[in-house]
C-alpha cells in the first residue's frame, strides 16, 4: 500500500500559501503604520489623510508592480526612474499643445517601447540587466531633458480627476490600488504569462526545456515594467498637473524597496504583485506617520532603509524555520517506498 | 529478469566488434536501415569549444523498442539526448522521428514531434508547485484563465498513475526529496503520452522499489507502442528492461546489439575501450579493531526509540533499507546539517558537531549527493574546485602556492580519470558523472578519518565506480571509518563490511559477513518496515 497523503502532508504547506506568506510582512507593516498614523493624529483618520497616503502610494505602486515582473524573472529594471520622467514630461508637453489624450497614449506607448528596448538589449546583446537598464535609464532621463528642460507643461483635462479625485468618500487612487491588487493576483496566478515569468526566474534551463519561449517572456516582463512606469509618470502628471524632468529620480530606489518589502525574492521565481503594492503603501505610510508625529520627515529615508533590512531579516528567518522543519517530509514507515507490500 | 526478446528490430544486428583499442570498432557500426526506425540520429557531430562531444554518432531505435544507450562518463550520451530534444543545436547530422527529418530550433519542436525527455540534471522549477511543474507550458485554461483546480486534478491523476498518490500537487517542489523530484520528472514526461520517451539516467536517484515501478511503466508504454530510450550506468538494468543497446565511446557509436547477444563484461569493455576489472575489492577481516566511531542513544526522529551503534576503525558500514528511512538524516546529523539527539564518540572521546565546520575540524567529511548545490562551484575552474577544500595546506601565510596547487589538482585529475579539456574548464561544462568525480576528489583531499558518503556513485560509470570502490577500501584500510548510504543494493553488498538496514530513523537490523547478500538486504529492507507496521 502506498502511504496515505495525510501522513505525508504533515508540515508541508501548499504552494499558494507559501507564496502568500512572503507578503504577510508587508501587510503587517501597513496595518501597524496605519495604526500609528491614527494614534499620532489623535485617534482620527480623515478622508484627507487617506487621500494623501493613497495618492502618494499610487505612482510608486504602479512602478513597483511593473518591476515585480522583471524581478520575478531574476532580472532588474533600473530604468524605471528614467521612464517615469520621460512619460511624465511627454504627457505634460503634449498637453501644453492641446494634445492631452494623445500625450497620455504616447507616454504609455513610449514606456512600452522603452521596455522593449531593455528586453531586447538584455536578451540578444546579453548585457546584464543591471548595466543595461542603468544605461537606458540614463538615456531616458537625457531625452526627458530635451523634451522639457524645466518643470512646466500642462495636463489632460480629465487626468487630475482620474487620479486625485474621490468617489464619494473613497479616493480614486485607493480604487486604483484596489484594482491593482486584484489584477496583480490574477496576472500572476491565473495567466500563463504570470506563470511563465515565475518559471523563468525559478530556472531558465528548466523553462526552456519545458517549451517556454524564454526570450519572449523576458522581453514581455520588461515591456510590462516600462508600461507600468510610464503609467506612474502619467499619474504624476495628473497629480501635479504639470511635468518635471527630475520627478522620476527618487522613484528608482523606492520602487526596488517596495518590491523587496513586498516579499519578492531578488533572486527571482517567487513573489507577488500584491506584496509590491503593499510595499508601496508602507513606504507612503512611513512619510505620512512622520508628518503627523511631528518628527522630521527627513528621517523618512533612514526608516525606509531600516524597514527594507528588517523585512529581509524576517524573511530569511522564516525561510530558515521552514527549512528546518519542512525540508524532508517523512515517508510513513508503513509501506514507505511503494506498492510492493 | 529474463532477457526481453528483440521483436520489432527490423534489421539484422552486427556481430560484436572485436575487442580492441579505440578506433578499430568504428568500422563495424551499422548504418541503420532508413525509414524503419521510430527515432534516428544520423551522423551527429557536436563540438563544445575544444571538446568534440559527438563525432558522427548514430542511433537508431525501432518502434516500440526499449533501447539502452551506454557509455562512460563524458561519452556524449546526454549531449545526444539534448540534441534530440532540441535543447542544444547540432553541428552536423540529422534527427529523424517517425520518418520525418526534424528541424529543431527549440524543445518545442521536438515536443511537437512527440518526443519527451527526462533530463539527467533535474529540470524542475523549485519555487513552483508540483502541478505547475507537470503542466508548465500547458496549464489548463478557460478563456485564457488558468484553472488551478483542473490543473491540480490532472496532476493528481498523473501522479496516481505512477503510484505517487501521496504527493500533493499543490506543494512546492523545493524541499521534496530527490527521489520524489525524479519521479515527478518522469510523470511530467510520460503524462503527455509521447511517441518517443527518453530517460537520461532517470533511475540514478531512485531506490529499488521505485525503479521497479518505473520499469513497469516503461513496459506498459512499450506495449502501447511507445519507443523508449534509456540511459543508465547500472548494467543490471539494461538486461532487465532493454531490448537492444547502442554503445558510445568518445562521442562515437561503437556498437549496436540486441540485449541477448552480448555479455555485460563485453559491453563494459567496449565502453571503456579496454578490459575493465569489475570485481569488488576484497573485504579484510576486521577482527577486534577498536570502535572509532560510537553513536549512543541516537534519536533522528523524536517519536522513535533511541539506538546505539559502533563502527570500527577501517570499517565500511553500509546504510541500507528503503528510501527515506533516515539514512540520509543520520549522515546529515553527523555532519551537523540536520537535527537529531544523541552522543557521538570518536576514539572514545565525545565530540560535538553542530555545524559542518565542527565536523571538518574533527576529520569528518561528507560527500554530498546533490553535487550542483552542495559540492561544486559551478562557474569556477575544475582545478580550483579540487583545491578548494584544502587550500591552507598549500599556502604560505595565506598566499596560495600555485605550483603546489597545480600538482595537487593534476594528481587528482589523473587518479580519478577526470575527463576534461583543460583544468581551467568551468565545472559546469563537465558531464554529470565527471562533476561527481570532482566533488569526490575535493573532499578526499582532506584525508579525513570519518567519511560519510551519500549515494556517492550516482551517475558514475562502471570503470570509475570500481576505481572508487578501491579508493574507499584503501582509505578504510589506511584507518578511515566509512559510512556509506547507497540506493544501489549491489554496491552495499559488494563494498560494505556490515549493512545497517534502516526503518523510520532506526537501524532495525545489522547484517554482517556472509549474511550480506543482495536478496538478504532487500528482504530485510521490507521485513523491518513490515515488522514496524
Ligand atoms: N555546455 C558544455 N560546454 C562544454 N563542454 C560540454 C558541455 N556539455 C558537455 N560538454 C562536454 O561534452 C562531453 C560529453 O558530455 P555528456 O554530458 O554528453 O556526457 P555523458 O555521456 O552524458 O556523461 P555522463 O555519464 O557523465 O552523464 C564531455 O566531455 C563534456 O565535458
Ligand atoms: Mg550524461
Amino acid at each position: 500500500m502506498v502511504a496515505s497523503g495525510a501522513a505525508l502532508g504533515v508540515g508541508r504547506r501548499p504552494w499558494p500559501r507559501v507564496t502568500w506568506q512572503r507578503s504577510y510582512t508587508a501587510a503587517l507593516l501597513a496595518v501597524t503604520l496605519l495604526a500609528l498614523d491614527v494614534v499620532f493624529s489623535g485617534g482620527t483618520f480623515s478622508g484627507i489623510q487617506a487621500l494623501g497616503i493613497t495618492n502618494d502610494a499610487l505612482p510608486l505602486a504602479l512602478a513597483a508592480a511593473g518591476e515585480t515582473f522583471v524581478v520575478l524573472t531574476n532580472g532588474i529594471d533600473l530604468s524605471v526612474g528614467g521612464v517615469i520622467t520621460l512619460a511624465n514630461v511627454l504627457a505634460a508637453a503634449l498637453a501644453q499643445h492641446g494634445l492631452g489624450n494623445e500625450g497620455v497614449v504616447a507616454a504609455v506607448a513610449l514606456g512600452g517601447f522603452a521596455g522593449l528596448v531593455n528586453g531586447l538589449v538584455i536578451s540578444y546583446a546579453r548585457i546584464a540587466p543591471l548595466i543595461a537598464t542603468l544605461a537606458t535609464g540614463s538615456i531616458f532621463v537625457g531625452l526627458a531633458l530635451v523634451v522639457l528642460p524645466l518643470p512646466g507643461g500642462a495636463v489632460a483635462g480629465w487626468l487630475p480627476g482620474a487620479t486625485t479625485g474621490s468617489l464619494g468618500a473613497v479616493p480614486v487612487s485607493a480604487v486604483w490600488l484596489g484594482l491593482m491588487l486584484v489584477g496583480g493576483w490574477a496576472l500572476l496566478r491565473r495567466s500563463q504569462f504570470g506563470v511563465n515569468v515565475q518559471a523563468l526566474g525559478g530556472s531558465e534551463p528548466a523553462s526552456w526545456s519545458a517549451g517556454i519561449k524564454v526570450v519572449r517572456v523576458r522581453t514581455a516582463a520588461y515591456v510590462a515594467s516600462g508600461v507600468c512606469a510610464a503609467l506612474a509618470g502619467v499619474v504624476l502628471n495628473g497629480l501635479t498637473q504639470s511635468g518635471d524632468p527630475t520627478i522620476g529620480a527618487p522613484y528608482l530606489l523606492d520602487t526596488i524597496a517596495a518590491v523587496v518589502i513586498g516579499g519578492t525574492s531578488l533572486a527571482g521565481g517567487v513573489g507577488t504583485i500584491v506584496g509590491s503594492v503593499l510595499g508601496a503603501v508602507v513606504l507612503s505610510l512611513v512619510s505620512a506617520v512622520l508628518l503627523v508625529s511631528g518628527l522630521s520627515t527627513n528621517l523618512q529615508y533612514v526608516i525606509s532603509g531600516g524597514i527594507v533590512i528588517g523585512v529581509l531579516l524576517v524573511q530569511m528567518q522564516l525561510w530558515r524555520l521552514r527549512g528546518a522543519t519542512g525540508a524532508r517530509p517523512r515517508r510513513a514507515a508503513r509501506g514507505g517506498g511503494g506498492g510492493k507490500l | 529478469m529474463g532477457v526481453v526478446g528483440v521483436a520489432g528490430v527490423g534489421e539484422p544486428l552486427p556481430p560484436l566488434p572485436q575487442r580492441s583499442g579505440p578506433g578499430r570498432a568504428d568500422a563495424v557500426v551499422p548504418r541503420p536501415a532508413p525509414g524503419s526506425a521510430a527515432l534516428e540520429a544520423r551522423a551527429i557531430s557536436k563540438r563544445f569549444g575544444g571538446i568534440q562531444a559527438l563525432y558522427r554518432a548514430d542511433l537508431s531505435v525501432a518502434p516500440a523498442e526499449v533501447h539502452a544507450v551506454l557509455g562512460e562518463n563524458g561519452a556524449g550520451k546526454s549531449t545526444l539526448v539534448k540534441i534530440v530534444a532540441g535543447v542544444i543545436p547540432l553541428d552536423e547530422g540529422e534527427i529523424v522521428v517517425g520518418g520525418e527529418v526534424l528541424h529543431l530550433a527549440s524543445p518545442r519542436d521536438s515536443q511537437a514531434a512527440g518526443v519527451a525527455v527526462v533530463y539527467q540534471e533535474l529540470s524542475l522549477i523549485p519555487e513552483l508547485s508540483v502541478a505547475h511543474n507537470l503542466l508548465l507550458a500547458k496549464l489548463p485554461k478557460r478563456a485564457g484563465i488558468i484553472s488551478m483546480a483542473r490543473a491540480n486534478r490532472l496532476a493528481e491523476e498523473a501522479l496516481a498513475a505512477l503510484g505517487l498518490g501521496y504527493i500533493d500537487p499543490r506543494s512546492p517542489v523545493r524541499g521534496l526529496p530527490l527521489d520524489q523530484q525524479q519521479m515527478i520528472e518522469i510523470a511530467k514526461a510520460t503524462m503527455v503520452r509521447p511517441r518517443v520517451l527518453v530517460l537520461d539516467e532517470a533511475t540514478s536517484s531512485l531506490g529499488g522499489a521505485e525503479v521497479e515501478r518505473l520499469f513497469g511503466l516503461v513496459r506498459s508504454l512499450r506495449d502501447q507502442g511507445t519507443t523508449v530510450v534509456v540511459i543508465t550506468h547500472r548494467m543490471g538494468e539494461v538486461w532487465t528492461i532493454a531490448d537492444a543497446m547502442t554503445v558510445l565511446r568518445d562521442g562515437r557509436t561503437v556498437g549496436r546489439f540486441p540485449v541477448g547477444a552480448v555479455s555485460q563484461n563485453e559491453v563494459v569493455a567496449l565502453m571503456a575501450g579496454q578490459d575493465v576489472r569489475t570485481i569488488f575489492p576484497e573485504k579484510p577481516a576486521l577482527g577486534a579493531a577498536r570502535p572509532a566511531l560510537e553513536l549512543r542513544d541516537v534519536r533522528l526522529r523524536p517519536d522513535r526509540p533511541p539506538w546505539s551503534l559502533q563502527v570500527r576503525r577501517g570499517e565500511i558500514l553500509g546504510l541500507g533499507g528503503l528510501e527515506g528511512q533516515g539514512q540520509r538524516e543520520l549522515l546529515a546529523w553527523l555532519y551537523g546539517t540536520a537535527k537529531g539527539t544523541g552522543t557521538v564518540l570518536m576514539d572514545g572521546r565525545p565530540v560535538r558537531v553542530r555545524r559542518p565546520s565542527d565536523a571538518l575540524r574533527h576529520g569528518i567529511v561528507l560527500i554530498p549527493e546533490d553535487r550542483k548545490a552542495e559540492g561544486l562551484h559551478l562557474e569556477l575552474p575544475v582545478r580550483w574546485n579540487l583545491a578548494m577544500a584544502t587550500l591552507r595546506r598549500r599556502s604560505h601565510f595565506g598566499v596560495i602556492r600555485m605550483r603546489a596547487e597545480r600538482d595537487f589538482a593534476d594528481e587528482a585529475i589523473r587518479r580519478l580519470k577526470i575527463k576534461l579539456n583543460s583544468p581551467f574548464d568551468a565545472a559546469s561544462t563537465l558531464s554529470g558523472g565527471t562533476q561527481q568525480k570532482v566533488v569526490i576528489g575535493k573532499f578526499m583531499a582532506r584525508e579525513p578519518s570519518v567519511l560519510l558518503f551519500v549515494d556517492p556513485t550516482r551517475g558514475i560509470d562502471v570503470q570509475t565506480k570500481f576505481g572508487f570502490y578501491e579508493m574507499v577500501r584503501d582509505l578504510a584500510s589506511a584507518g578511515a571509518t566509512c559510512l556509506l548510504y547507497s540506493s544501489d543494493t549491489e554496491e552495499l553488498v559488494g563494498v560494505c563490511d556490515r549493512v545497517a538496514v534502516f526503518c523510520d530513523g532506526v537501524p532495525a537490523r545489522v547484517l554482517q559477513g556472509e549474511e550480506i547478500t543482495q536478496d538478504a538486504v532487500v528482504a530485510a529492507s521490507f521485513a523491518v518496515v513490515e515488522a514496524a507496521g
